[in-house]
């Protein structure tokens, strides 16, 4: 029969795991970060469309990378209460 | 000497080179596995769950790598357009390779080597299931069904394993993970295969020196629930009816001997990608039909023994029903998805049914009967235990006091 204990250490094992994929995020957004700098400076000049489209993608996975580290912060808000709670 | 414009070419290269897609890649895995343990942790919660809000987030970052993924085409392009060709480094893999989940299975079963059967790209989700619960006990047959399964479904019902192993009974995955994984899975290492059963159990798995591979945990999580099934041991049904009056309808039976996995989504769930939430069912059972029966099922007579996938049957049936089986007289078996009843029904133990389910005729079921989605009983129905409907349904037809009624129930009844 699973205990409390039991319960909240699994949900604490989830939220390590949520913590490993914003650590993982947050790398991916340096490294998109200097992507970006370094795309600016190669290509200063370029109105190549497909320079701007690739400005454009980079910028959107920027977007997404930062929700989703909004998304898991509450996520793992929302699992602490609630362990917290039983 | 290399020109400005190769200088050029080069930075444009690497910068589309190091892109971080095998970062988002892992945080998307990292999300994935938190989910699925949230979801069998938190199954029986009425609480309102985190796992949407980390679906959310696994889909920011499926969006993320989309985008990164087309920024590098759209450099390529541009170092292609401006004549510049062959300097740009090789792209980076992210992902598994799309034989991945095969390479893993014959690993895992000892087939490496071996002709490997065509990928059956029309399988569904309840089919592997059935193929697999249906080869425990034959390595062979086992690697045969998981290898012809599009990754994507082999994917899919892994997810859904995870929720839905028996945390009521820690001791008894464990043995069974002992006594069948060794011999069914001879590849599989110590270290993932309790993973794997931490999982199951529900508790924290122990610090591990190194990450198992995931597709490992997710072959070895399907083969586990279904090594599961076919050990769980015989449990008596309830016998009350609803009118209170004892019913040993189902004491006889052979129900519950060998109840096929509980899968929270059913349906006819077929390649293209992995499906999450629950589906939709659809129950139905043509003759007289007593403990649990599991999936698409349909009789046609008495039939005992494990029954799955599109199976018609002509004899006498019972024991774990796995999907798409059809039974047109007595069966029994849990039951869970698409059943029709067509003469009477009595169901011994747990009966789930997500989706619709139809009786036409008496239908008796001891134990808890749970219906999600609509539920529509044609003759006379007698349920002991609880019952709950999520949805709205019909009976019709006598009372269990004799009286002719009809009640429709909206909501939980």
């Amino acid at each position: 029969m699973a205990s409390v204990a039991e319960v909240k250490a699994a949900i604490d094992a989830a939220m390590a795991h949520v913590a490993e994929s914003q650590e993982a995020v947050r790398a991916a957004n340096d490294k998109l970060g200097e992507a970006q700098a370094g795309l600016a400076a190669a290509v200063d000049g370029s109105a190549h469309e497909s320079v701007a489209a690739a400005r454009s993608a980079l910028a959107q996975a920027t977007t997404e990378l930062e929700e989703c580290l909004t998304v898991t912060a509450g996520a793992m808000e929302q699992a602490q209460t609630y362990a917290a709670a039983l | 000497m290399t020109s400005l414009l190769h200088g050029v070419a080069a930075r444009v290269a690497t910068i589309g080179a190091d892109l971080p897609l095998a970062e988002v890649g892992a945080a998307a895995e990292r999300i994935r596995d938190a989910t699925a343990l949230l979801a069998a942790t938190l199954e029986a919660s009425t609480a309102p769950p985190p796992t949407p809000l980390l679906v959310a987030a696994t889909d920011h970052l499926d969006a993320a790598a989309g985008a990164l993924a087309r920024a590098r085409e759209e450099l390529d392009r541009y170092l292609a357009q401006v004549g510049i060709t062959g300097s740009s480094p090789a792209p980076v893999s992210s992902g598994p390779s799309p034989t991945a989940w095969a390479d893993r299975v014959d690993a895992l079963t000892d087939h490496v080597g071996r002709p490997r059967p065509p990928v059956h790209s029309g399988l569904s989700i309840d089919e592997l299931l059935t193929s697999v619960v249906r080869a425990v006990g034959d390595r062979t047959a086992l690697r045969r069904a998981l290898a012809a399964a599009p990754p994507a479904v082999g994917w899919a019902l892994s997810a859904r394993c995870a929720g839905s192993l028996a945390p009521e009974d820690p001791a008894r995955v464990r043995r069974c993970a002992t006594s069948r994984l060794p011999a069914l899975l001879p590849g599989l290492d110590a270290a993932t295969a309790e993973q794997v059963v931490s999982a199951a159990s529900r508790v924290a798995p122990p610090p591990a020196g190194s990450r198992p591979d995931p597709t490992d945990v997710a072959i070895a999580t399907i083969v586990l629930l279904a090594a599961s099934t076919v050990d769980r041991p015989a449990s008596p049904p309830a016998t009350t009816r609803l009118d209170g009056s004892p019913d040993n309808a189902g004491a006889g039976s052979e129900s519950g001997n060998h109840s096929p996995p509980s899968i929270p989504a059913s349906g006819h769930t077929r390649a293209g990608g992995p499906t999450s939430g629950p589906a939709s069912g659809h129950t139905r059972t043509s003759s007289p039909a007593s403990g649990p029966a599991g999936g698409h099922t349909r009789t046609s007579s008495p039939a005992s023994g494990p029954a799955g996938g599109h199976t018609r049957t002509s004899s006498p049936a019972s024991g774990p029903a796995g999907s798409h089986t059809r039974t047109s007289s007595p069966a029994s078996g849990p039951a869970g998805g698409h059943a029709r009843t067509g003469g009477p029904a009595a169901t011994g133990g747990r009966a789930g049914s997500h989706g619709s389910g139809r009786t036409h005729s008496p239908a008796e079921v001891g134990g808890r009967a749970a219906a999600h989605g609509s539920a529509r009983i044609h003759g006379r129905a007698g349920v002991g235990g609880r019952a709950e409907v999520r949805g709205s349904a019909w009976v019709s037809g006598p009372a269990p006091d004799g009286g002719g009624f009809t009640a429709s129930v909206g909501g939980w009844g």
